[in-house]
């Protein structure tokens, strides 16, 4: 009997106890929908984190000036004016691995056009910090190196102040008064979306070439240097590049700032992924853990499986027995057994996954959590429910054929 | 005459309930050639049944040897002894045993299935067979929609299909009304004037009139062996019988089990 029969009869042996079948698979079911559901809610969680990393720009480093202290006062982070358009032309120029170094100063003002008006934040960039942060502009272009150095009057706005001062209108080559200077719109961002940390709108922004910024919106930073900026966007070439790139930013960093050995760094180097890595790995291990006390109620679906198949073999004893003095050798009925529980299982395993994706995609409408529901899960949790099968099924068709045929024959 | 299909030489069997020892069979020899159709009678606990246990090899017996076309069988192990079970012998049993799920022609696919055949050589053998017993319209009906004689002929079909070199049928009547009795009877006697070996065991001298060979045991022993004089033929007695026994000879009643 090949598999494909044993499968059929198993079906049919099934089929003949409906109701106890589908009570019996039921904790199987119910475990692999929980895998399943827990999966896609964790999977898409991890996602969204994973979405979160792509929205800030992959294998990004963050450049910012130290803190610095008045007497006892210690301003925060950002407060000095220690880094320059200079530190990032030589961070891009001298440390291997890196891609592009953005110097960009950052600021808030307020837009005009026509009769709308919307205060947003506004950088100063060059078109590096495009590339950094895996920015497409989505209508129009972008700045040239020209315009940066000629600090030309030109603006790229993000989706959502395109859409607070322009409505419907295209925005395309029309005038906007930032902080009363006339900028023209060159060009409309993609969406980013909210940031990871701050949930802040990353596209409420106006990007200007980074001169421009500073000479007409934002004014000088320092007084002391006309080259100051707030911080510098480094791309590394690669994840793996990141730590090595960080490293040498410090110690170029250190060296042209001139600092003594010993004296604190006037700078500091974030990378912004890792936080949002650390919160995706936090994910990962709830989702592993919720799922690991799901498969609880597999294996107890296993066991009432076990059960049922131990009841089935006493009940068809007679069938053993006939089906051994027609020739069934032993290997026969084991697997015969076997199979009719595998099959449950599977069934389980089916209905569970339905269920699971069912219960996902209700928690992702209700709820409006993401869910993402990966088919290595799904692949696994159907495996999972057979091996269940293999395992709990292979004592009760063991235990049908080591049947003692005569006995089997006479079983009342 | 050629070797003896059946040779079985001081079969003994003992069973241990709890500290008496019950001695089923004590000590049976027994002989089959190709050709024969022998009925072992005798009232219940005489050891036929276990004899026939042994003989169809689900069963081994606690003494004694058994050859089956010159092999001996009792040396197999259970999954040899399954496949000597499927090739060589056929069963029919008081109570049918036929499986509650499956089509008619399914069951008597079933040796068929075990013996490996494939699924169009299965299909064609057991359609044969179940004409063999015309039954050939029934092939789709379950058990449950057979009369009980109906259901003996598809068992009958189930223990030919593998063409067995022995046919072993325990009480085939036993659980059947005296007509329907009749019909299985001619069956098996039609089976056997085409030259199939086949062992009847049966508590009832008149079903045992219609073999060839009769032997009795009681106690465990054979006590008494004879050649059947005058051989009961149940096509003829269900013809006379369809006549409305006009001739005056009455049909033998033959008591449900």
């Amino acid at each position: 009997m090949n598999a494909w029969e044993c499968m059929r009869s198993a079906v049919r042996a099934l089929r003949a106890n409906l109701l106890r079948s589908a009570l019996t698979i039921l904790g199987i079911v119910i475990g692999v929908a929980a895998v399943i559901a827990m999966v896609a809610v964790g999977g898409g969680a991890q996602s969204r984190v994973a979405d979160q990393i792509r929205s800030l720009g992959a294998d990004l480093l963050l450049v910012q000036p130290g803190s610095e202290s008045d007497g006892a006062v210690r301003l925060g982070a950002g407060s000095r004016d220690s880094l320059t358009e200079d530190d990032a032309a030589a961070i891009a120029a001298e440390v291997p691995g890196v891609l592009v170094a953005a110097p960009t100063v950052a600021g808030n003002a307020h837009l005009v056009h026509g009769n709308l008006n919307w205060s947003s934040l506004v950088g100063g960039v060059t078109p590096d910090y495009l590339v950094a942060r895996d920015w497409k502009v989505e209508t129009g272009r972008a700045f040239t190196s020209e315009e940066v150095e000629t600090a030309a009057k030109v603006v790229l706005l993000g989706t959502t102040v395109a859409k607070e001062l322009f409505a419907d209108e295209p925005p395309l080559g029309e005038l906007v008064r930032i902080a009363n200077v006339p900028f023209t719109v060159i060009g409309v961002l993609g969406e980013k979306g909210q940031a990871a940390e701050s949930g802040r709108d990353q596209d409420d922004v106006a990007l200007l070439p980074l001169t421009a910024a500073k000479l007409r919106v934002l004014g000088a930073r320092s007084q002391v240097s006309r080259r100051a900026i707030d911080f510098i966007m480094v791309k590394a070439s690669s994840t793996d590049a990141m730590a090595s790139v960080q490293e040498q930013i410090g110690q170029l960093l250190r060296q042209r700032h001139r600092l003594a050995p010993g004296a604190d760094d006037d700078f500091q180097v974030r990378e912004p992924a890792a936080a949002m890595e650390a919160q995706a790995a936090a994910a990962r291990s709830l989702t592993l853990f919720l799922a690991a006390v799901a498969s609880v109620s597999l294996v107890v679906g296993g066991i009432s499986i076990m059960n049922i198949m131990l009841v089935s073999v006493i009940e068809r004893t007679r069938e053993i027995g006939l089906r051994q003095a027609v020739g069934a050798r032993r290997w026969d009925v084991r697997s015969q057994f076997l199979i009719e529980a595998v099959t449950l299982c599977l069934l389980g395993g089916v209905a569970g996954i339905a269920l699971g994706i069912g219960a996902a995609v209700a928690i992702a409408e209700l709820v409006g959590w993401p869910i993402f529901v990966s088919p290595l899960a799904v692949l696994v949790a159907f495996a999972f429910a057979g091996a269940v099968g293999v395992f709990f099924g292979f004592f009760p068709a063991h235990k049908a054929s080591r049947l003692d045929p005569i006995e089997a024959l006479r079983y009342e | 005459m050629a070797l003896p299909l059946v040779r079985a030489l001081g079969l003994r069997k003992e069973h241990q309930v709890a500290l008496t020892t019950v001695h089923a069979l004590r000590g049976i020899s027994l002989e089959l050639y190709g050709g024969d159709f022998v009925a072992i009678v005798g009232p219940s606990g005489s050891g036929k049944s276990t004899l026939m246990n042994l003989l169809g090899l689900l069963d081994r017996p606690t003494e004694g040897s058994y050859f089956l076309a010159g092999q001996d069988v009792l040396e197999l192990d259970p999954d040899q002894r399954a496949q000597v079970r499927n090739r060589r012998i056929g069963f029919v049993f008081q109570t049918f045993n036929l499986l509650a799920r499956s089509t008619a022609l399914e069951n008597v696919e079933l040796p068929l299935v075990y013996a490996g055949a494939a699924r169009r050589e299965r299909r064609r053998r057991a359609e044969a067979a179940l004409a063999s017993v015309s039954l050939g319209d029934r092939r789709d009906h379950w058990p449950s929609q057979l009369s009980g004689g109906e259901q003996q002929r598809v068992a009958i079909a189930r223990a030919l299909v593998n063409d067995p070199l022995l046919i072993l049928a325990d009480e085939p009547t036993g659980a059947l009304d005296s007509r329907t009795s009749l019909e299985i009877l001619a069956h098996l006697q039609a089976l056997n004037d085409a030259g199939r070996t086949i062992v009847l065991v049966t508590h009832d001298p008149t079903v045992a009139r219609h073999t060839r060979r009769i032997l009795v045991m009681r106690d465990g022993r054979a006590v008494h062996e004879e050649r059947v004089p005058e051989r009961l033929d149940a096509r003829a007695m269900l013809a006379e019988a369809d006549h409305g026994s006009s001739t005056g000879r009455q049909l033998a009643p033959v008591p449900a089990a």
